[in-house]
């Protein structure tokens, strides 16, 4: 009984085979080859047979012409003599000629009578003639004369049928050589194009079992597979870096949240045992609730991170203006800052549409500016401003007046719960520019941070959030 | 036996009878070779010397019974006295 299933996987094996792309590319290469083999064959063709068929059917129809000339000229005499001269210096003995009268008898000429392939008038015939009893292949061409006369110029092509035979010989073996060369040229690419293939397939495979590391081994050669391999090995550190991301922003959820929820825990189980009276427990209660209310709004930014950077919200992307989504902005944070003894400065002009997630777009402003007010001191200025840049470009751009970010902070300003050392003192979550960074990222565009006020004490932050208006 | 022969003779009748049935070039008979010898004598009186002896050898080996060889012979003779007239 294990035969049968032997067959079927040789022949999944074949079919397999037949199917891989190395078969496919070896193929076409052989079918290549032997249509170029085929095109030298039939340019060879044409040139030596066919050639001599034509200058033997030009001799033919030169000489018809002459003869009839003759005929028309002179009579039936002249044209006999004409065909008797040219038989009498014909060295080669390769000319045929018949001339017959309307009864078909014939009248002059090499032929003993009129050949029935030649029967239909101005045509062309190949036939046999006998010639000291053998019969040789004759090329034909009748003539119609006037008066039911009938004349018959031909050539002997016994010549022309032993070069056809001996090139037909040469091109059938070269032909059998050509097909055997395209099988093996197809072999050998069909070979080499698996070897080539090996080290990537092979470094899938691992990757596929869970080793991470692998990496598609590059040769010197710098072709189309080593540039295959430097793709797939620059996807490879993509998903690692991926990875490596997820990773540590799970560790950072674990971290961050573990503190406001031992908090909390610690705040209640404080309450319950020592509170002296309802009062200090409903305010220990309210308290916890709020610290809650902060974890919740992390999960909310994280998930919004999240939604932001899977694209899932492109489907809600409408056209809106966004000189109005800034003026919303500025409505509540010029309040925040008045509160706070800061000026807030704004110019955009009249009009920004663009195409976009307008709720998005406003988070990420009232991020930044969250950050503005966050970070400028009393007495000092804030400025945001909107503006079109290029055609499909729209640019918002904040800026404070605060300590600003070293650069190697800036570096990792987009990073989930990353927070520079200045600011750890301050309320925050460390996720305000990630979500910032992924909006840019949803609307085409990216988000740029540098010094407010370059080469000053204080130099301050400036984030310009750079958007495509067409999504 | 018999019907072993009568099958043999059946197959190759066809191709036989093709063979016999196409026409036949005339021009290599003795008379044709009689035909050149006088073409050539119409016109030798003036020949070179050398020509008058390829037509004698063409005609000498017609006579032989090398009738192709002889009117080959005949053939060059005519040509090379028609090419000196």
């Amino acid at each position: 009984m294990a035969a049968p299933a032997e067959e079927t996987g040789g022949w999944r094996d074949l079919s397999a085979y037949f199917r891989s792309a190395g078969f496919r590319f070896a193929a076409l290469f052989a079918v290549l080859f032997l249509a170029a083999m085929a095109g030298f064959a039939l340019m060879l063709w044409w040139g030596t047979a066919g050639t001599l068929s034509r200058q033997i059917d030009d001799a033919i129809r030169a000489d018809a012409l002459g003869l009839q000339e003759q005929w028309r000229s002179g009579s039936t005499k002249a044209v006999l003599d004409a065909i008797g001269e040219r038989l009498a210096v014909d060295i080669d003995d390769h000319a045929i000629y018949l001339l017959t009268d309307s009864a078909g008898q014939p009248l002059g000429g090499n032929l003993d009578r009129w050949p029935a392939a030649a029967d239909m008038p101005g045509a062309w015939a190949a036939d046999k003639v006998r010639r000291d009893g053998v019969a040789v292949p004759a090329r034909l061409y009748h003539v119609p004369l006037d008066q039911g006369h009938r004349l018959l110029v031909g050539r002997d092509a016994t010549d022309r049928e032993k070069l056809r035979t001996l090139l037909s010989e040469a091109l059938l073996w070269s032909f059998a050589v050509a097909v055997a060369f395209a099988l093996a040229g197809a072999a050998a690419l069909r070979r080499a194009l698996a070897d080539r293939l090996r080290a990537a397939s092979l470094t899938a495979g691992a990757i596929a079992a869970g080793d991470l590391s692998r990496r598609v081994p590059l040769s010197t050669q710098r072709d189309e597979f080593d540039q295959l391999g430097e793709s797939m090995n620059a996807m490879l550190d993509r998903i690692d870096h991926l990875m490596v991301g997820i990773k540590g922003v799970s560790d950072s959820i674990a971290h961050d949240l573990r503190t406001p929820i031992a908090r909390a825990r610690m705040r209640l189980e404080n309450a319950l045992l020592t509170a002296p009276d309802e009062e200090s427990l409903r305010a220990a209660m309210e308290t916890t609730v709020a610290d809650l209310d902060g974890i919740t709004r992390v999960f909310q930014a994280l998930l919004r991170i999240a939604e932001a950077e899977a694209g899932a919200r492109r489907a809600a992307f409408a056209p809106f203006d966004l000189a109005a989504v800034l003026t919303d902005a500025a409505e509540v944070y010029g309040a925040l800052a008045e509160e706070r003894g800061q000026h807030l400065e704004t110019h955009w002009p009249e009009k920004l549409t663009m195409v976009g997630d307008r709720d998005m777009v406003l988070q990420a402003i009232a991020n930044l500016l969250d950050n503005a007010v966050k970070f400028t001191p009393e007495g000092g200025t804030i400025r945001l401003t909107g503006s079109a840049p290029a055609r499909g470009r729209r640019e918002i751009s904040v800026r404070d007046e605060g300590p600003g970010l070293a650069a190697e902070d800036r570096a990792r300003a987009g990073e989930r719960f990353f927070r520079a050392d200045p600011s750890r003192a301050l309320p925050g979550s460390g996720l305000g520019l990630s979500l910032v960074k992924a909006v840019a990222a949803l609307h085409g565009g990216e988000l740029r941070l540098g010094d407010g006020q370059p080469g000053a004490a204080r130099p301050g932050l400036e984030a310009r959030l750079m958007l495509s208006s067409r999504a | 036996m018999p019907w072993v022969f009568a099958l043999l003779l059946f197959a190759a009748t066809p191709a036989a009878w093709a063979q016999q049935a196409a026409p036949r070039l005339i021009s290599d008979s003795p008379e044709y070779c009689a035909e050149l010898a006088s073409r050539f004598a119409a016109i030798g009186a003036e020949a070179p010397s050398h020509l008058r002896t390829l037509a004698d050898e063409g005609q000498r080996l017609c006579a032989e019974g090398q009738t192709r060889g002889g009117i080959a012979k005949l053939r060059r003779a005519l040509k090379e006295a028609q090419r000196g007239e």
